[in-house]
Formats: C-alpha cells, structure tokens, sequence
C-alpha cells in the first residue's frame, strides 16, 4: 500500500490548512446562527386543546440509582413505584381521565449528573413521560431537574434533601421530602426536647460528616443551626470529615473520644460506614450520651450487621414501623409491600409511595395530562396527612415548591428495634439519654 | 502536510454528524454529544501516548478544565471561553510540572502508569477537601437562556455538537499533525526506543513533555465542554478514576496510536453503553457487558479496530487502509 | 491534637494492626507482579470475592472465618490460578495498556457479578470474640484486630520460607529474576505464571478472612483499600514482598498517624505524595532491586 503522501491528489498544505479553518468556523457558524435564528421548538410534548384528548394512560418516569452504591435504596423504589401503578391500576386507574393507566418507566441514573440529565430527556422526549419523580442523589436531580424545567415536565422530587434544590427558581420542580434545613432544626429541637425532659444538659457537640455531597449539604445545615443561640450555641468540640468508604476509622473515633462531646451528630450514607462506625466506637470504648444520625444507620441490614451494638443510636427517619400502628394507611401499605415485594420498608419507598400518592392526586384534581395543568394542580396540592404515611400534616407546597409539612422524627434503636421516640405526639417509647457507656451495658 | 482520500472521509464524517441533530431525536443527540466528546478526550490521550507510555490518570486534566471553566464562570462571571483557554493554561502547566521530573528520572512502563493514577487521585482528594473548589458540593451552574458566550444551549442541544464536533477537529488535526510530521517519527521512536533514538540525538524529553501537555491542554477543554453540558461538576464523577478509564477505553478499542481510532471506538462504544443502559435499564449487568466487551477486544483484537483491519488487507482492508495506521517502525512489540 | 504515651501507642498498634492487611493484600500483588510481570488492577475485587466466600461459609455453615480460612485460601488459589490460565496468559508480554485493560475489565465482571448476585447489601460476620478488648493500662487493643496481626505474621513468614526453602518457592523467585534462566533450568514456567497469580491471589483471601472479623462486606471492599495498595508496592518495589510487607506496615500507621494528627481527610494524599516524592527520588522502591527496563 502506498503511504498517502506520494498520491497524485494531495492537496496543498495552504488549501488544505483553509479548508480546515473554513469548516472549523462553518461549524462554529453554523451553531451559532441555529441558536439565534432557529425559533424555539415548542418544548411542550402535548398541546392544549379546548377538547381534551382521551388518555389511555399517564406515563410517570422514575429517575433512581440502580446501580452503585446506592442501588440498595433505588432498588426499593423501583420495586415500589411499579407496584403501586400496578395497585392503582387495578383499582380503576386515573378516574378523572377515563380510568386511565398509570405507567411507569425507571431509568438507572448510576448516580451520575450527566446520567441523570441524558435520562431525562431521554425519558421526556423519548418515552413521552407526563411526569418525572426523582432522583435520590441531589447531585443528579439538579441536572435532571433543569432538564424538566427547560421542557415544562413537572418534577417531583422524593427523597433528595439538599436545600438548595428549592433555590434555583425553578417553577417545575417540587419537593415533598424536606430539606437538609427542615431536618437540621429536627436534630436541634430533638436535643432541646432532651434536655428538658431528662434535666441532663447538653454544653458540647461534635460531627461526623463524610465528604459527599449529601454529607457536606447536611453538615452545613448543623453549622448554620449551631451558630444560632436559640436553637443551638453548644460548644463544637470535634468535626470530623472524613471521605466515603474508608478503610479503617479508628484515629477519627479516638479524637473523638479525646474530645468527648456530649453528643454527636453524624452523616454516613454507605452502611458499611455506619457499620464501621459502630464497631469502631466500641472498639476504642467511647459512645456519647446520644449519638444521632441517619442515611446508613437507619436500614435494615445495619442492625443485623451490629447486633445489640447498635443499641440506644438515635436515628432522623421519615419510616418508622412504629407509623403502622398509629396510621391506618402506613399499615396498610407496609402489609401489602411486604407481601408483594417481598422485603421490608424503608424511608425511600415510604417517599415513593407518598410521591406517587400526590401524583395520582394531581392528575385527578387536574383531569388532564396537560403539562401546565398539572403544575398548577401540584401548586395547589393540599392533601391531608391520612392519606400518606409519614406523620405529617399533609403535603402542601410553598411557593419554591417545598413542602411545608415535610419533617423528620427521632427512632432509637432498643432491643433490634428502630421505635420512634421524637416528636411525643408519635413517640413509642420514652427516649433513652444519656445512653450508657459501653461498660455499663 | 498533504491531504487525500483519508480528510475527504473525515470531512464526510463531520459533515453527517453535524447534520444528524437536524432531524434526530434529542436523546439521539444527546448520545451524539457523548460520542464527539469522548472521541475527542480520547483524541487527547492518544497524543500523550505517542510519545510515551500509557496514562490512567487523564481525568485529573479533565477534572481541571472543568473546574476551571466552572469556578470561573459561577464565582466570577467569566464567559466559559476565557475559562476554556484558563484551562488550557492551567492543565498544560500542571503536566509539565509533574512530567518533568517523571520523565527526568526515567520513569518508564507500569511505574508511570501507577504515578498518573496517583497525580489523579490526589488532584481529586485535593478537590474533594478544598473550599474553594466546593469540597464534595461542587459548583452548581445557574441556568441562563441559550447563549453561545455563556456556553449554555438548552432549546436545543444541537450547538453542543457543533462545537463538539469543532474541538474534535482541532483534536484530529493536531493528532494527525503530530503523528506526519517529522515530530511523528521522532515520537515513535522515543517511544519504541528511546535509548537508541537519544543516541541519534532526538531530544526525547522535549518531545514527550510537548507530547504530554498537548494531551492535557486538549483533554482539559473536554473537561470544560462536560462541565458546560452538566451544569454540576463534582470531584467524584470528574476526576474519579473511571473517567480516566472513560477517556482511554475508545482509543484501545479503536487502536490506540491511531488517528482515527479514538473515533471509531466512541462512536461505537457509546451507544452500546448507552443502548444497554435503557435496554437494561434495571440490571447491572450493563457493567458487566462492558467488562466483557473490554476483555474481547483485549484478547482478540488489541490493536483495535483500525489496527486489526490495517494488518489484515482484504476487500474491507484495502478500503479502510486510506485511513491514517500507525506508522511504527516495527510492526509488533 | 494531643499526643501523649497512651494515645501513640494506640495509634502505634492500630497503625501496625491496619497496616498488616496492607501488607498481606500488597505482597500477594506485588508477588504477581514479580513473575507474571502485571499489574492485577482486579486485585482489590478479588480480595472482595474472598470475603464473600468467607462470609458464606459462615452464613451457611457456621464456620468462623478462622477455621475457614484454609478452605478460602485453596478456593481462591484455584480461581487465581484458573484465571491465569485462561485469562491473563494470554496478555503476557503485550504492550502495558493492554494487560491493564485485562485486568480492569475483569474487575468490573468480578465487582458487578457479585452485585447482580447477591445484591449491593453489607455483610458483617459476626464472631464470638468480635467484642473482646484486651487492655494493658491505658492501651486498648481490640483482640480481633490483634489476632489478625498476629496471623498475618504468621502467614507472612509462612509465604516467606516457602519463597525461600521449598522448591516451587525457589522457582517461582528465579522466574521472577530471570525468566530465561529459569526455562532453561527445566522450570515450567507457565506453570509458575499460573502459581504465581494463584498465590497473589490467595493472600488477598487471607487478608480478607481476617478483615472479616471486624470489617464490614459489600461489593466495593475493593475501592477502600486498593489505592494505598498501590502505594505500597511502589514503595516497596515492585515484586519485592518483602519490601511489600515492611511498606504495608509502615504506610498503615503512616495513614493511622496523619489521620489522628492532620485530618482524615488527608488519610489518602499523604500517602500519595509519598509514593510520588518515592517514585522521583528512588523509583526501585525503598528496597527495590534496579530497575531493568
């Protein structure tokens, strides 16, 4: 084969360096003129009719981690989100648009921006979702909300916290889970309540963060709070941040140890880490008068991992089996997923099954699946607190699309058990502080 | 530099590419996106490779063009440009303060392999502890309307692959530049023997550090054009080290030290892995597709695609052989 | 942060205690490395995989990890030697970029097939001593972390003589210095490749067994512990396990030290900029043989 440059139509090295230049800037050109010139494509999928057209079904798209680290959790919500379309269906489906089905579709977002937001498009232009609840990670349901909003697909966030979701001005983003804010002042008022109601004080504090986004955007929220005389002003004795998944984390629990807060507020998403935690709590013979956390505390699979270790570790939940027996509806919906899905409930379902629920009120209240129908229909959200398990007084959104109503309540483990023990009004059990030491377990 | 067949075929090629987002879906074009990126980061990397041996820690150039173009842009209100060309600065410098003393000490083979993960590794523990660069938070983009100085598209994420398609021009061109000129020659030489390509006199430490800051300067716009996409940068998705396996995989398939195989290989390993991402949209088992695919090609074809056709002429080989090979002066290890 | 006797001679320990498994995960890479000539980029998957096993055995049959250990070493000596075999032999001598792919795309077969198995769920053996605490004054030592000490030693010496006295082990560090001489001493040398990676690998089963005690499991055990592995067997030099088994312990309590001392977030970089400074000023490693490139 004959190398290329002995071929009789090489081209100049002038003509070619120009046709090169020509189409580097026809390109540029090109792009520029489409964005400036183009009309907008009309992002809306359905148009408005004075009719309305029959609907067969709503397509609902579900954004969730299915593989990753967090699979666990997106696992659940996939299995939720599926079942409870299949349960509504069977139950008449969407009556306000003719018994029209609800269907659902789940894209794995691998905890990725960039994942997220490509299946979101995909999802709104692709499979011509009506409705897109989502995403888990808050690092991937700000790009897949600015997707939304750019489309006019209303979003409904489930379980992301981070508070600046609600501060971007989007007009189709709403949240019925709350915001790291909502929860930060649910530690601080719970540690207030403890006081008054043991007479043990409270003077110093520490934290345990893990450099994730979840873990700084909590933390933050603590610092802030802290900061704040009323509601905080103890003394911060130990922060310690330190990266997910770590090998060992014996150092960072001696300078705790050495630091000795009365309480520790802690961050740890991966159960492993919480697992980790624990045990290495116990190994360097330190537990705080109340150790209070959440994410990788408060499943399953961390208490069968660390037995009565685990014991009196006090953790933010929105689920709490405890909900069963003082909400008829959280009973219900813990006995059928059970017997359906076969595995237990955590917070994650429990918010996918409130999401859906607001859903489904939205598109009967809307009787449409007009995109701007149905966010005025979200705007206009007030559903009472009977109809959704978490113990709130409903769901209602402000005008950031937060809901007002979202909180968190205390659970602590005693005997295996995660019982509610924060707010009294659903409080199971009396709340142990100060927890005993190891010693004098 | 005399041209053929082979820019005619690439003109072709950019030409449909620019043309497919006219009518495609938006998810198509998306996905095209994706394809003129990774060709282009992948691009990137096969000119460090040229000259050297080869990097698993390409995501820390990555990493810092993106962040550079964000932090500019979110703190400071400078247009992404400038922050590309910041960029651009930046990441060259910082290879060519690393690689000195790398090549300078003859650090050679799996030794160099490892120090690139670990640069990469620090820059991206480094990043995850700093508040500047907003620890585990990221810098989060405010979403303006469509503009080509904001370099934000968002009616229509077409411009994307226009201006894709342009870096990946610029990537191809310095590629094959780089590899035609007398500057090729002497690159495979150091490359494949650098005592006796000393001894004829090439300066081989000039041409691997111009080798590898070319590589981080064109890989750190990549970085920059992911973080105009995203809108969200994070240490953990920018800098990690499956972003560095991201930016070589296309290359190995597509035949690494090739010019066009970085585009083979991401216009083919793209949408595979995006196809059995919706395909298999609840299963990990996509990962484990993709760790099979690797194994494939490593076994049956590791010179890649467009090596494996150039040393087999047949009817397809003849044809394909206009595109540029390698021109090593051996033809095996 | 305060340093008085007590506290650094905790640190000393669950320094030297964490970096025992360093050593004892390095050695089996760095042993690869010094006859196969690879970097087994899969390694840290493999380490997860024999916690799996052990993890098993003791949901199944009850079987501490301890007991276990031997029938977790001989099952990951077979899958290692098998995949040398039939996977990685077939990469030898190729250009670096290749074997390193090998390896990489085994890893993500390995670490997803485990999650498509068993589900991304921890795991925690629970053992009857998992609680004891053995206190000499104020020192603290947990008993599952100094059993592991202890029986990484043990095993460390163990894969010592065998390296030193025993004629495989003979054979296997002749191939490593010097593959031509070693054919033509009649050694099979294919089959000390496959030895060899079956060998590296069963150390990551010893390691995992002891971390079982009182680690938890999930499908990314890997990721925590593979980049300081990495580090390890630079500073040691690559194929010396010896130099493998002192770096393991001296970056272990480095990391202890730094983590303690500046801040946990630093627990990584530390030991990078080591291995860096390293690479530039002696890149055979603190104890490393010239580099023959």
């Amino acid at each position: 084969m004959k190398p290329i440059w002995t071929r009789k139509e090489a081209i100049t090295k002038i003509q070619g360096t120009i046709i090169v230049a020509v189409v580097v800037i026809a390109a540029v050109a090109g792009g520029v003129a489409w964005t400036f010139t183009t009309p907008p494509k009309p992002p809306q999928v359905t148009p408005t009719t004075t009719v309305a057209p029959r609907v067969d079904e709503v397509r609902i798209g579900i954004l969730a981690p299915l593989t990753g680290a967090a699979a666990y959790f997106g696992d659940g919500m996939k299995a939720m989100s599926e079942l409870l379309a299949k349960k509504i269906n069977d139950e008449g489906g969407i009556k306000s648009l003719g018994g029209a089905k609800i269907r659902i579709i789940v894209a794995d977002t691998e905890g990725k921006p960039d994942v997220g937001k490509t299946q979101t498009r995909r999802l709104i232009t692709e499979n011509k979702v009506h409705l897109i609840i989502g995403a888990l990670h808050s690092g991937v349901t700000l790009p897949s909300a600015q997707e939304s909003e750019r489309y006019g697909i209303p979003f409904i966030c489930d379980a992301s916290s981070h508070v600046d979701l609600t501060r971007q001005g989007f007009k189709w983003f709403f949240r019925t889970w709350g915001s790291d804010a909502i929860f930060a002042r649910n530690y601080f008022e719970c540690m207030k309540w403890m006081q008054n109601k043991t007479g043990v004080k409270i003077r110093t504090v520490a934290f345990i963060s893990e450099e994730s986004l979840f873990g700084v955007g909590v933390a933050t929220e603590w610092e802030k709070l802290n900061v704040d005389p009323e509601m905080g002003g103890y003394k911060l004795v130990a922060y310690i941040r330190h990266p997910a998944s770590p090998a060992d984390v014996t150092s960072e629990a001696m300078t705790l140890k050495a630091a000795n807060p009365d309480v520790v507020l802690s961050v740890n998403t991966p159960m492993p880490d919480a697992i980790l935690w624990t045990k290495t709590l116990k190994a360097v013979d330190f537990f705080p008068k109340a150790l209070m956390t959440t994410a990788g505390f408060i499943f399953p699979e961390y208490i069968s991992s660390v037995g009565k270790d685990g014991e009196y570790v006090i953790g933010r939940e929105g689920w709490s089996i405890d909900l069963t027996a003082r909400k008829p509806i959280a009973k219900e919906i813990n006995d059928w997923f059970k017997k359906e899905a076969n595995r237990d409930m955590h917070v994650y379902t429990m918010q996918m099954h409130t999401t859906i629920t607001v859903a489904r009120d939205v598109l009967e209240r809307a009787a449409s699946v007009d995109p701007e129908k149905l966010r005025q229909a979200l705007a206009s959200t007030d559903i009472a607190g009977d109809k959704i398990i978490p113990p709130w007084k409903g769901v209602k959104f402000d005008n950031t699309g937060q809901n007002i109503y979202a909180n968190n309540f205390m659970v602590q483990l005693t005997k295996g058990v995660y019982r509610a023990v924060w707010p009294e009004e659903i409080a199971t059990v009396p709340l142990i502080f100060p927890a005993p030491t190891w010693k004098d377990r | 530099m005399r041209f053929g067949r082979s820019t005619l075929l690439y003109l072709v090629f950019f030409g449909i590419i620019c043309a497919v987002p006219f009518v495609s879906s938006p998810v198509v074009t998306d996905v095209l996106i994706f394809c003129v990126l990774y060709a282009f980061v992948s691009t990137a990397w096969t000119i460090a490779v040229y000259a050297g041996p080869y990097s698993i820690g390409h995501a820390a150039y990555f990493g810092l063009g993106a962040y550079s173009t964000a932090l500019l842009y979110t703190r400071l209100g400078v247009s992404p440009w400038i922050g590309i060309l910041v960029g651009i600065a930046i990441s060259s410098s910082f290879a060519l303060v690393i690689s000195y003393p790398v090549f300078r000490y003859g650090i050679k083979g799996y030794y160099y392999t490892l120090t690139t993960l670990a640069v990469a590794e620090i820059m991206r523990t480094i990043f995850l502890a700093w508040d500047i660069t907003g620890r585990a938070v990221g810098v989060w983009y405010t979403v303006v309307p469509d503009s080509l100085w904001h370099f934000q598209f968002h009616t229509s994420h077409a411009p994307y692959v226009f201006i894709g398609v342009a870096f990946l021009i610029l990537g191809v061109f310095t590629s094959n530049a780089i590899k035609k000129a007398r500057l090729g020659l002497a690159f495979s030489a150091t490359r494949d023997d650098e005592d006796t390509a000393q001894s004829v006199g090439i300066n081989t430490l000039r041409h691997k550090l111009t080798a590898v800051a070319i590589s981080a300067a064109l890989t750190s716009i990549g970085g920059a054009f992911f973080a105009q996409y995203t809108l969200f940068i994070e240490p953990d998705t920018s800098m990690a080290m499956f972003v560095s396996v991201d930016i070589l995989l296309p290359a190995v398939v597509g035949g690494v030290g090739t010019v066009s195989g970085p585009l083979i290989g991401s216009f083919l390993l793209t949408p595979l892995i995006w196809i059995l991402r919706i395909a298999f949209g609840s299963e990990v088992l996509h990962l484990v597709i993709r760790g099979v695919v690797i194994i494939i090609v490593v076994l049956f074809a590791p010179e890649g695609i467009v090596g494996t056709l150039g040393k087999h002429p047949g009817a397809a080989g003849k044809i394909l052989s206009i595109i540029p090979k390698r021109l090593s002066s051996r033809a095996h290890r | 942060m305060q340093l008085d006797l007590p506290i650094f001679l905790n640190l000393l320990l669950i320094g030297l205690f964490q970096g025992a498994i360093y050593s004892l995960i390095s050695m089996g890479l760095t042993l690869i490395f010094g006859t196969v000539r690879i970097v087994n980029f899969a390694h840290g998957d493999f380490l997860m995989l024999s916690g799996y096993f052990v993890f098993w055995i003791w949901a199944i049959l009850g079987m501490d990890p301890l007991l276990a250990l031997p029938v977790v070493f001989s099952a990951l000596f077979c899958i290692g030697y098998l995949t040398e075999r039939v996977l990685i032999k077939r990469v030898l001598g190729r250009p670096t970029h290749i074997q390193m792919l090998m390896t990489l795309g085994l890893s993500l077969i390995i670490q997803n097939s485990v999650i498509v198995l068993w589900k991304a769920d921890p795991r925690y053996v629970h053992t009857s001593y998992a609680d004891l605490r053995l206190e000499f004054g104020a020192v603290a030592v947990p008993f599952p972390r100094l059993l592991s000490f202890i029986l990484a030693m043990v095993f460390a010496l163990t894969l010592h003589l065998f390296l030193l006295k025993t004629t495989y082990g003979t054979a296997i560090r002749g191939t490593g210095q010097d593959q031509e001489a070693a054919h033509l001493m009649g050694i099979n040398v294919n089959k000390i490749y496959s030895l060899s990676f079956g060998l590296g690998i069963s150390c990551t089963a010893v390691a995992a067994t002891l971390l079982s005690t009182y680690f938890p499991l999930s499908p990314f055990l890997g990721a925590s512990f593979m980049v300081i592995t990495f580090i390890v067997i630079i500073l040691g030099g690559l194929g010396n396990y010896l130099g493998a088994f002192i770096a393991g312990l001296i970056l272990g309590t480095i990391e202890v030290f730094t983590a303690y001392m500046l801040s946990p977030l630093l627990r990584q970089t530390v030991p990078l900029l080591i291995f860096i400074l390293v690479l530039l000023l002696k890149p055979e490693g603190l104890f490393g043989r010239e580099l023959r490139r």
